[in-house]
Formats: C-alpha cells, sequence, structure tokens
C-alpha cells in the first residue's frame, strides 16, 4: 500500500484515528509520519530522553500535561490488537506483531539508543515454503536487494559512529552481494 | 539418562553453564500482554499438538499446567526447566528434552521459549541446540518475523535475535574479596548484565552469577555471543587468580573452611537452605583447588546438590508436603546420600 500523503513510498505506518467518535484509518510512511509530526519527535523522542523512563511510564506521566485532543500521537491505534500509543508508551511492551509496525518508526532512536542499532543482522527466518514456490531465482534477487538495503545502513551508522572496521567489513559485503547479482 | 547439571563440562571449575534462550511469538496471534485466555488456550493447544507431531521431539516429554501441581511447577522452576515467569502463569505448556538440557515454554512473555542448557563454558553447543530447535519449531508455526527489526518480542529489550545467552558462574574468590560489585557496575558498557542465581540482590548464598548479554539487536548471534564470551573469560581468569591468592597467602585457612564445611555438609542432621549453599560453595571452591584430589575435581558436579536442596524438588522427592524443620531435616539427609565420600 501506498503511503497517502506522497503517494510515492510504501506506507509502514497504519493507525486508527479517532476524532470526536468520528473513526478514519490512515497508512503513511514513516518519512511522511516525521515531517507530519515534527514538534512531537523532537520534543517526545529527543536525544536526552533516557530509554529506561520510557520502559517505566515516566515517559509517558511527562507527557499528562499535553492537550490529548489535539494531540495527534494520542490517536494511534493499532488496528490489530488495539494497542494505543498512551498505553504503549506507558506498558512499554508491544500488543503484537503488528505494533512494530504501528510505533516501531515512532521510536528508532529509542531502539537505536537501547541496542546501539535498530537493525536486525542476525538469524533470519523464512517460513517453510509451500509446495508450489515461485521462481528461486527471482526470491533471491530480493533477498540480496533487501541485504544490500540493510547493509548500507549499518554501514552508514558505522559511518557515524566512528566504527572504520565495521564499516570496512560491511563495504566488502555490500561489494559482494552486488558482484553477485 | 544423567541430566546435564549431574555432569561437569569445560572449564567447570568457575562455569556452571553455559545456557541460551530464544524468544519468538507466533505471527497470527497476539502478544502476550494482549491475548486474552481463550485465544491463550487455543494458541498452546494448536502449537503444542503441531510440536508433539515433530519426529525430533518425539522422546520429549510434554507438560500441560492443566495436569501439573504446584510443587511440579515450582521443582521445574528450580531445575530451570521452566522459567519463573511461565510457572506463575494460568495456561502453559511445553516440552522437556530427556537430559532437560533442551526445552520449549509455550505462552511465556513470548509465545515460545526455547532453552538449551549445556555444561561448563560451551556457549558455541548451547546456541547450536536451541538453535536447531527454533529451525524445527519455525517450520511448524508461522513466527512473527520482521525485515528490519528481526523476531518480534513483547518487550523491546529482546528484539531482533530474541536471544539472551548466559553464563552460570560459581565466584567465590571475586565475590569473597567484594571485587564482585566494582565488576558488576562496570559490564553495562558491554551489554552485558550479572545478576545472583540464588538469593535476591546483594546477597548471593553460594557464589553462583549469571552474566547474560543485554542487547539483542543489531549483533548476529555470533557476535553476541563472541562478546558475552570475551567478557566472562576475563572473569573467569580474574576468579582463578583471586583463587590462587587465596591459596598462596591462606592456604591452611582455605583448607580449613573446605574440608570443616565438607564435614557440616557431611554430618549435619538439619540445614538451612541458605547455610547449605555457603557450605556447598565453599566444598566446591575447595574441589576446583584440587584439596580432594584430582579425581574428584573433575568428576563431581556440585551444582547438582545445589539444586537438589532447593525446597520443592526436595519436597517432590519426599512425596509430601514438608514443614520447616521437616525440610532441613530432609535437605541434611539428601546432602548426606549424595555428597560423595573423601579419601
Amino acid at each position: 500500500m501506498l503511503c497517502e500523503r506522497c503517494n510515492e513510498r510504501e506506507a509502514t505506518i497504519h493507525y486508527t484515528e479517532l476524532v470526536n467518535g468520528v473513526r478514519s484509518e490512515h497508512h503513511i510512511c514513516s518519512e511522511c509520519a516525521s515531517k507530519l509530526m515534527p514538534a512531537e519527535y523532537g520534543s517526545m523522542f529527543g536525544a536526552d530522553m533516557p530509554f529506561a523512563k520510557f520502559l517505566t511510564g515516566l515517559f509517558a506521566a511527562g507527557r499528562a500535561d499535553a492537550d490529548t485532543a489535539d494531540d495527534p500521537m494520542a490517536h494511534i491505534v493499532c488496528p490489530k490488537c488495539g494497542m494505543n500509543f498512551e498505553e504503549f508508551t506507558r506498558v512499554g511492551k508491544f500488543g503484537c506483531a503488528e505494533c512494530y509496525n504501528v510505533f516501531g518508526p515512532l521510536i528508532d532512536d529509542n531502539i537505536r539508543r537501547i541496542h546501539g542499532s535498530n537493525i536486525h543482522t542476525g538469524k533470519k527466518y523464512a517460513e517453510a515454503p509451500l509446495a508450489d514456490t515461485a521462481d528461486e531465482t527471482g526470491e533471491e534477487e530480493i533477498n540480496a536487494e533487501e541485504e544490500i538495503d540493510l547493509l548500507q545502513a549499518k554501514l552508514k551508522e558505522a559511518v557515524e559512529l566512528e566504527n572504520y572496521e565495521d564499516a570496512a567489513m560491511l563495504r566488502d559485503r555490500i561489494r559482494e552481494l552486488r558482484n553477485g547479482n | 539418562m544423567a541430566r546435564w547439571f549431574e555432569n561437569n563440562g569445560p572449564d567447570s571449575d568457575v562455569v556452571i553453564s553455559s545456557r541460551v534462550r530464544l524468544a519468538r511469538n507466533i505471527r497470527d496471534y497476539n502478544f502476550s500482554l494482549k491475548l486474552d485466555e481463550k485465544s491463550a488456550s487455543d494458541m498452546i493447544d494448536k502449537t503444542m499438538t503441531e510440536l508433539s507431531g515433530c519426529a525430533e521431539f518425539a522422546d520429549y516429554t510434554g507438560y500441560n499446567f492443566k495436569d501439573l501441581n504446584e510443587y511440579q511447577k515450582h521443582a521445574m522452576e528450580e531445575r530451570h526447566t521452566i522459567s519463573r515467569f511461565l510457572m506463575e502463569q494460568k495456561y502453559a505448556a511445553g516440552l522437556v528434552s530427556p537430559e532437560e538440557d533442551v526445552s520449549v515454554m509455550i505462552n511465556e512473555e513470548d509465545h515460545i521459549r526455547i532453552q538449551s542448557f549445556v555444561s561448563g563454558r560451551d556457549m558455541k553447543s548451547a546456541y547450536h541446540k536451541a538453535s536447531s530447535a527454533d529451525d524445527i519449531i519455525g517450520r511448524h508455526v508461522p513466527y512473527a518475523y520482521h525485515e528490519k527489526y528481526g523476531y518480534l518480542t513483547t518487550c523491546l529489550s529482546s528484539v531482533g535475535t530474541g536471544m539472551r545467552a548466559s553464563y552460570m558462574l560459581h565466584l567465590p574468590a571475586l565475590s569473597g574479596t567484594g571485587q564482585l560489585a566494582g565488576i558488576m557496575s562496570e559490564l553495562g558498557r558491554f551489554g552485558l548484565k550479572m545478576t545472583s542465581v540464588f538469593g535476591e540482590g546483594s546477597s548471593s548464598p553460594g557464589d553462583i552469577y549469571r552474566i547474560s548479554n543485554q542487547t539483542t539487536l543489531g549483533l548476529t548471534e555470533q557476535e553476541l555471543i563472541d562478546n558475552l564470551d570475551n567478557i566472562a573469560g576475563q572473569i573467569i581468569e580474574q576468579e582463578r587468580l583471586g583463587r590462587q591468592q587465596y591459596m598462596k597467602l591462606q592456604q591452611v585457612a582455605a583448607e580449613d573452611a573446605a574440608y570443616r564445611s565438607y564435614g557440616v555438609l557431611r554430618y549435619a542432621r538439619k540445614l538451612s537452605l541458605k547455610d547449605a549453599l555457603v557450605l556447598l560453595s565453599e566444598f566446591r571452591m575447595g574441589l576446583a583447588l584440587g584439596m580432594f584430589g584430582d579425581n574428584m575435581e573433575k568428576g563431581y558436579s556440585v551444582y547438582q546438590l545445589m539444586i537438589g536442596i532447593q525446597p520443592y524438588n526436595l519436597q517432590l522427592a519426599c512425596n509430601s508436603k514438608l514443614e520447616l524443620t521437616e525440610l532441613e531435616v530432609a535437605r541434611a539427609t539428601f546432602i548426606r546420600n549424595n555428597l560423595p565420600q573423601i579419601v
């Protein structure tokens, strides 16, 4: 599904807005989301906000003075499990797999802060293939492309952190994958 | 068949076990926080049916909380086959391997927790066992997996690999000389954490500690394990140095403590859990330092006694509910019956 604002990128944030009892569904990409709510991003996910506070709910308490009716974040609800942003920040836990698509992009910085990264590089999961699987080579190409994207993001991060040893390894791996294609 | 904790593994003078836990969720169910009882039961039953049918798990023992009493559940928790979180769940089920080294818990904080233990310092084998079980399970139930975030978990603190690797270490020298507090506070910088296994807070009768990775995202399983192993290796070396110093400076006192502890363990007629753990720790260090001969050091796992003397395992062995004094008497008897003879 394409982002309803830019109509270009894939929508990664899906939320249900409830305003004065009127329900509307929205699908936007994370880039538009950050443009849409720059003030919230700045104040709520500021660099000096330690994640521990977020987890214990102090984070939510800090927002208590925000006017909920006008706060766009307060209206974000996971369409699958019904978790809303307020509850999510209070309990610090995800309600279902879909929550990661809904809330994940909004807390990317926090994820990076606790884990030092926001991209999984470990064991990959491939669901058991069905008997009539699609053309295998096609699938491999997609995987390689996706891996290159992930590695590039990791490379950028490594350079930012001046971790040149890792950066060199990542660069070589990207080159290998590209040559493989 | 011998259970994993009845044997010693590599570096067993300090390392009791290597453990890997993998957190997995099933794609189509809400996570524990948003999972109602009916869906939880449904998830447990379907998953158990799938896994019980796997040839790879044919020799595993299945359990369901519906069929277990409180004593059985607590005893499993004391033997580490189930976690405390699972034990406190109303609905849960799972599978345990014959040696109790691999266990699959269903309806933990995440739908599935896979756990493997290996005696001594051998995280590679522990990871291999857990990952193999994970491969099998993942073929039978569809996992919640995200291209960017990896394996999705209830807590943000486990997302990515979903892996928590830990060593259980016996650290009497570091603990006795007060060096542990400093080490513990430094570990956060490396994305690691250390906790006491028996007891809470700073008190740790038995001097058994667990060191585990805290971060789970952005590094591969191998990188996380290498990082943990590297730091654990340094702690192990520090502990050995501490023990050698102790022997060098206070050999008589060290031998006296180990033999006295053995004497009390051998002849006491009642023992509190705390006292027993302290005595077993002294005895274990004596064994590791070769005071009781080389064969004893390699051949005998003191940790099996530390598990055996826990209250619910004792009551289960006696097949009756015991009051405090009865429990202390049963504990002394159990130790007497299982303590190796020294020459």
